[in-house]
């Protein structure tokens, strides 16, 4: 690892440099070769100690490519990695006059064999793949015969509907994370700071709602207009025509004593008609108690004999 | 080494005084990048890439030399596209995706986030069948080129199956579910010549199903957030996949594992399209940048621009055109086309809400097999079909 580490800024010390060198020239009866990855140089570093990188891609001029090298640590080193500033730039712009034609080939039109290969390929890995998932292959997969000594067992499988909805539910996501090192990261960065503006913009205003306080706080009249507004817009204290806001409120303030007054004024009224028909009341029971009393005693009077007999005998 | 064996080859190949510009002379050594549609490891590709350019006819004449196959591509220039037809409250939701069908071209599926799945005739714009089984928004759509079966994949984290020629039969027409996501499916594909499903989501991972039995092949593990899109072609990289990790991964699907990883955008990609007859693709972010790929091994940039709609930036959906017409379609119901080779923006419509709806996002679309009508399924709950100007 040490040895892919950059060269210290201020010293005489040469990397070692790595394979051959290509040299570039720029005729047009030379050859030009593609800068392709699979076109740098791989080679390997096997007298190193057993924990660095043991392939190293090498640029032309035979230094190292850290960013080739480091990209495929983990993964097959012929894997291709774009990690060059060429690669940020468009293939349209490095060649103005590239002609767009880029056909698609199928499998009857591909002028050579590689798209059947890859087809056959990938239908061989599948095929590999679901027999070890499925144990064996639909036919034998029904009944199966273990015959030992004289006793014969029959072992078959259970047939399920295939339409019953599924046994398990899964809940916790097993897949996450990168199996392999992170790509080399090809794009601008944002080079102007964040303004206090787009900052603004961003900025998400609290909840306000004009019919939920429970912890009853002051709510400046501002943000009650934004929130009867639906909290779009922005209302600064200048929008609020405070006379007239203020004159509301009195008025609102002086019909709700003027009504207070009316209902006490009203309830009193009640309380004294209630009173009067109370006392009314009292006196009319009065009156006939003092009537049942009267007409009582008169048939006491009048004739007892048969109530002193029969309480004497 | 290897370099210079190539250069031997090409020395015999190459007549020994060309006066190509140097542009063009790369621009036709870029051939074989499309040309090379699977590539196992490093010595024996460059050996097949040499016997491939042998049978290329390098000419004195610089443009015959680049034109070799551009007589396949018809390029429609700059037509104008209008709103034909809107189909009003399609669905009881916002409509989430759409799918082709890609045989007789004759109807269109499209589902919504009301858990339905709906059949209709691409002519009459009549529905067809209403297929119900979803307990949440339908997120994804397929529909095989090779059996009549529809895919769905949706928010209730279920992929299922149906029988298209049962659609009307009483018990129902699910005839499979692949039972395995924990999270909500976004996105799938299925395989041009195999009979593979790959799924993506909420869950970060790309799952292989084979279609017959219903097992689980391989779990593709790479994506640090949500996967948006997939797309499945023959040769390698077979499964392409964009996530809103920003992302863009090829994948080797012999060796399980990850092919490239494109890193060029800056913020997460809602949609990556192939082209439906070249070998490129498209990715949209939600920065309002489109980049153009190759979809050979390299994953070479081929070109990038940025949209210009002031309003909104997230790219919700595109849409290729066999003729070139890029379709962009934004959060804020903006609808773009683009020259698909120039990159150069040729109309900017607004859609326009339905009644009762304030903004009409455009969450999935597609063109017709022609290539003469779009599809786009919309926001306010309609479902809209824009035809070329006359």
């Amino acid at each position: 690892m040490s040895s892919l580490l950059p060269k210290p800024k201020y010293s005489n010390y040469e990397p070692p440099k790595w394979g051959i060198y290509h040299q570039r020239t720029s005729s047009s009866s030379s050859i030009l070769v593609p800068s392709l990855q699979s076109s740098t140089t791989i080679i390997d570093n096997t007298n190193a100690p057993k924990n660095t990188i043991q392939k190293l891609h090498l640029n032309d001029d035979g230094s190292i490519n850290y960013n080739a090298t480091l990209a495929t640590v983990n993964a097959d080193p012929h894997q291709r990695v774009q990690a060059t500033y060429d690669d940020t730039v468009s293939l349209k712009a490095r060649f103005p006059r590239l002609k767009h034609s880029f056909p698609r080939y199928d499998l009857a039109t591909c002028p050579d064999d590689t798209l059947k290969q890859c087809v056959i390929d990938t239908q061989r890995t599948i095929d590999a793949i679901l027999k070890q998932k499925l144990g064996h292959t639909a036919v034998d997969n029904d009944t199966a015969t273990l015959s030992s000594g004289t006793n014969e067992i029959l072992v078959s499988t259970y047939r399920e509907d295939p339409l019953l909805p599924p046994k398990f539910r899964l809940r916790k996501n097993r897949h996450s994370g990168s199996p392999s090192v992170p790509a080399p990261i090809l794009k601008k960065t944002s080079e102007a700071n964040i303004t206090k503006e787009d900052r603004d913009k961003w900025r998400i205003p609290a909840a306000i709602s004009n019919w939920k306080n429970n912890q009853g706080f002051t709510i400046s009249i501002d943000k009650r207009m934004q929130a009867a507004h639906g909290g779009e817009g922005s209302s600064s204290a200048e929008d609020v025509n405070f006379t007239k806001f203020s004159q509301v409120s009195m008025a609102l303030q002086q019909a709700e004593t003027e009504a207070r007054e009316e209902l006490n004024q009203k309830r009193d009224l009640m309380k004294q008609l209630e009173e009067k028909k109370q006392r009314e009341r009292e006196l009319q029971l009065k009156a006939l108690a003092e009537e049942s009393r009267t007409r009582s005693k008169r048939h006491y009077n009048g004739d007892n004999t048969k109530y002193h007999k029969r309480r004497h005998h | 080494m290897m370099i210079k064996k190539l250069a031997g080859h090409r020395k015999d190949l190459l007549p020994p005084t060309d006066e190509l510009s140097e542009a063009t002379y790369k621009s036709v050594r870029l051939d074989y990048l499309t040309r090379l549609p699977s590539s196992q490891g490093s010595s024996g590709d460059i050996d097949t890439a040499t016997s491939l350019v042998a049978d290329v006819n390098i000419d004195e004449d610089a443009d015959e030399v680049a034109n070799i196959n551009t007589d396949m591509i018809p390029s429609s220039n700059d037509i104008q596209w209008e709103l034909q037809r809107v189909m009003a409250s399609a669905h009881d939701g916002w409509v989430r995706s759409v799918a082709m069908d890609p045989v007789t071209n004759d109807w269109f599926v499209t589902g919504g986030s009301d858990a339905a799945i709906k059949v209709w005739d691409l002519t009459t714009l009549k529905l067809k069948a209403v297929i119900s089984g979803h307990i949440l928004g339908v997120r994804s759509l397929a529909v095989s080129p090779r059996y009549p079966y529809l895919f769905s994949g949706s928010e209730d984290k279920t992929v299922r199956c149906w029988d298209l020629e049962r659609t009307h039969a009483p018990e129902g027409c699910q005839i499979r579910d692949y039972h395995g996501h924990v999270g909500g499916i976004y996105t799938m594909s299925l395989h041009p010549e195999l009979d593979l499903l790959f799924t993506g989501g909420r869950d970060q991972v790309i799952r292989v199903w084979d279609i017959r039995s219903r097992t689980e092949v391989m779990t593709l593990l790479g994506h640090s957030s949500d996967i948006t899109s997939i797309e499945s072609q023959i040769g390698d990289p077979q499964i392409i996949s964009s996530s809103m990790d920003s992302t863009i991964r090829l994948w080797d699907l012999r060796k399980q594992s990850t092919l490239l990883t494109l890193t060029h955008h800056t913020k997460s990609i809602r949609l990556m399209k192939l082209h439906p007859k070249e070998a490129t693709m498209c990715s949209g972010d939600s920065n309002g940048n489109f980049k153009q790929w190759l979809s050979s091994p390299g994953g070479e940039l081929l070109s990038e621009f940025t949209s210009t709609n002031e309003l909104s930036r997230i790219i919700n959906s595109v849409s290729i055109n066999p003729n070139n017409v890029l379709f962009a379609g934004f959060d804020d119901g903006t609808l773009e086309f683009y020259n698909y080779v120039s990159g150069k923006l040729i109309q900017r419509t607004k859609s326009i809400p339905s009644p009762g709806s304030r903004d009409s996002a455009i969450y999935d679309s597609t063109f017709d097999m022609s290539g003469s009508r779009l599809i786009t399924c919309e926001g306010d709950k309609s479902i809209k079909i824009w035809k070329e100007v006359e």
